[in-house]
């Protein structure tokens, strides 16, 4: 609903190109002058223009995904915290500036960061302000696609000077997911649903990433018609509906009372980051087992 | 306990409050760094944590805590009624409701100051209605009417609260969820000067009223006798304390028993003379606000508390044993 009215289309992340060419004045008598292709300007998901002079150095991402984004390009040792949500495994022995939403500002102005990632949320503003008001240059995402998946990899490559890596990687989920179609190909789509479980449970409606990753499957989201992202769902329309396959998150409690084939898939599938070309497969060899022999 | 031994307690306590809401945060500084930061000495950076973190952030508590438990203390004596609170005339419901509003739309990702604005202006539409319903009758504020009109009109800004809440996704809903548990995340030297251009006005005007009140309590037949312009002191008193209130909630969301809890605790010590009752309200809600964002900032770093669980879990347990003290003392 927010994203209608906020007409944020997927396009505000496009890559500014640097364009104007940098001027060549003092920078060049400077020793340490700009590394190839540097300054890079790029345009975040608010919509703010970014001028980046050289690859930062001290990165703290407050999303998630977007930290095994940067692990995926290889800036891992540039990070200089985490959140309370990090998963993954690279980042664990770094401290951690609380949630990615609410992060304590003074946990992250301590480690003198000179690049933070956060979430376009609704009440962002005011995060990316302070941010600001402190110096600290900050990108805005907001990975809601695969096309936004895809968007982020290649401006995490131009900001971090790994543009090259980062065409690479987008190739690689694209083959992987044209490897996916073209298994699936032919075969009559799955009707299926990926609930978060519980006892009302939140079903990924339209337009969200595991309703893009089930559809590139061979699958087809029994609940297409919600009106929003995720939304909850009522325990009659998984009795009424014909679903084929229940998707859940490993650990999620199925709804009670319903007898469907349940399927249970690693909680990492429904974060929209670099490992979007697996996720793709994985589900597809759930709902398609014949077509991966 | 005296009305001076008190005051000095208080007062100890809010400066105490103040200084560790400096020296104290969810990193780890030594004293002498942070008295180096506060000198201007040190790295840029601690500088900042200290001077454009820490010190905004425990002012705002000291404005907005006694800002919500001064308010409080007038609408006790204003609406004769012991429950009133600073939310209890629909200042919260129209607060959140402007809030969320803009949160559903995704109006807020844009500037920061939208929120606060649609707060502040959700909570001035209930106000005006409040009001305009408990005078509609003849010139003359009724003050019963004026509760009863402001429970329900909070009642239906709730109502329109959760219709927009039902309709909006679940990242919206957890962003509302976080703000009307209030947070004093947002505090800047922006916003406190904000927010003191509302509260130190309207304190010294709420101070100015105090002797009014006094008589009021008596009842406002009597005080008019008294010479108090009653119908005056009542609107004056109604929309200033509602200002106040309105600029807090607009700064920090919604932080609840502040302004139930810190005047009832006063007034149990000290008696009801508003006199004394209003400004100690003030120091004693904005110390304890300092000491529950301390915690709520620190008890679980990094990660932050929402602040209205402080204030619950520790003013709560806090107000019943100085109740049952009293309770027993006059008793015995």
């Amino acid at each position: 609903m927010r994203r209608n009215l906020l007409g944020l289309p997927a396009v505000l992340f496009t890559l500014a190109c640097s364009g104007a060419a940098p001027e060549p004045q003092a920078e060049a008598a400077n020793p340490d002058h700009p590394p190839d292709g540097f300054p890079v300007v790029v345009v975040d998901a608010a919509g703010v223009e970014h001028r980046f002079e050289r690859p930062p150095s001290r990165i703290i991402s407050l999303v998630p995904s977007a930290t095994e984004t940067l692990l995926a390009l290889g800036v891992g040792p540039s990070l200089v915290a985490r959140t309370d949500f990090d998963t993954a495994a690279a980042v664990a022995h770094l401290p951690s500036v609380g949630g990615g939403i609410d992060p304590s500002l003074e946990l992250l102005v301590v480690h003198e960061p000179d690049l933070i990632i956060h979430f376009l949320g609704p009440n962002s503003a005011g995060t990316a302000n302070r941010f600001a008001e402190f110096g600290i240059p900050s990108l805005a995402i907001r990975p809601d696609g695969i096309d936004d998946v895809r968007r982020i990899i290649q401006l995490f490559g131009r900001v971090t000077g790994r543009a090259a890596l980062a065409d690479s990687l987008v190739r690689t989920i694209d083959a992987t997911i044209r490897h996916v179609a073209e298994a699936v190909r032919g075969r009559p789509p799955v009707r299926v649903a990926f609930l978060l479980g519980g006892d009302a449970p939140y079903a990924a409606g339209p337009g969200s990433y595991v309703d893009q990753l089930l559809t590139l499957a061979g699958g087809q989201n029994v609940f297409a018609d919600l009106g929003q992202l995720y939304a909850q769902v009522s325990l009659e329309s998984l009795v009424v509906r014909q679903i084929d396959v229940l998707l859940l998150p490993e650990g999620a409690k199925p709804p009670p009372g319903v007898d469907r084939t349940v399927r249970f898939v690693p909680e990492s599938i429904q974060f929209p980051g670099p490992r979007l070309g697996e996720a793709t497969l994985a589900l597809a060899k759930i709902l398609h087992p014949a077509a991966f022999p | 306990m005296s009305r001076r031994t008190l005051t000095a307690l208080l007062l100890v306590i809010a400066i105490v409050g103040l200084l560790a809401g400096v020296f104290l945060g969810p990193e780890p500084l030594s004293w002498s760094v942070v008295v180096d930061a506060l000198l201007g000495r040190g790295s840029s950076t601690l500088h900042r944590v200290v001077w454009d973190i820490r010190l905004p952030r425990v002012v705002l508590a000291l404005l907005v805590g006694g800002g919500l438990a001064m308010a409080g203390a007038v609408f006790q004596a204003l609406l004769r009624n012991p429950l009133a609170e600073p939310y209890i005339l629909g200042i919260s419901g129209g607060a959140a409701t402007g809030a969320v509003l803009v949160m559903a739309l995704g109006l807020v990702s844009l500037t920061s100051w939208v929120l606060p604005a649609a707060s502040f202006a959700g909570a001035l539409l209930a106000i005006l209605l409040v009001f305009r319903v408990a005078s509609a009758a003849d010139a003359r504020l009724d003050v019963g009417v004026l509760l009863l009109a402001g429970v329900v009109v909070g009642a239906f800004f709730v109502a329109i609260l959760s219709l927009i809440l039902a309709l909006s996704d679940a990242e919206t809903v957890r962003s509302a969820v976080l703000w009307t548990m209030g947070s004093l995340r947002g505090a800047s030297w922006r916003t406190v000067s904000i927010v003191a251009t509302y509260t130190v006005p309207t304190t010294l005007a709420l101070l100015g009223l105090a002797r009014s009140l006094n008589l009021m309590s008596i009842g406002e037949e009597t005080a008019s006798y008294l010479g108090a312009d009653v119908e005056r002191v009542k609107k004056m008193a109604y929309g200033v304390a509602s200002m106040v209130t309105a600029a807090g909630v607009a700064a920090t969301g919604v932080i609840g028993f502040v302004g139930l809890i810190v005047p009832h605790g006063v007034r149990l010590v000290i008696g009801s003379d508003n006199r004394a009752l209003l400004p100690l309200s003030f120091v004693a809600g904005g110390a304890f606000l300092t000491l529950a964002d301390l915690v709520a900032r620190t008890a679980l770093a990094p990660a932050e508390l929402p602040i209205g669980v402080i204030t619950a879990l520790v003013g709560v347990p806090l107000f019943l044993v100085l109740l049952r003290r009293m309770v027993r003392r006059q008793v015995g």
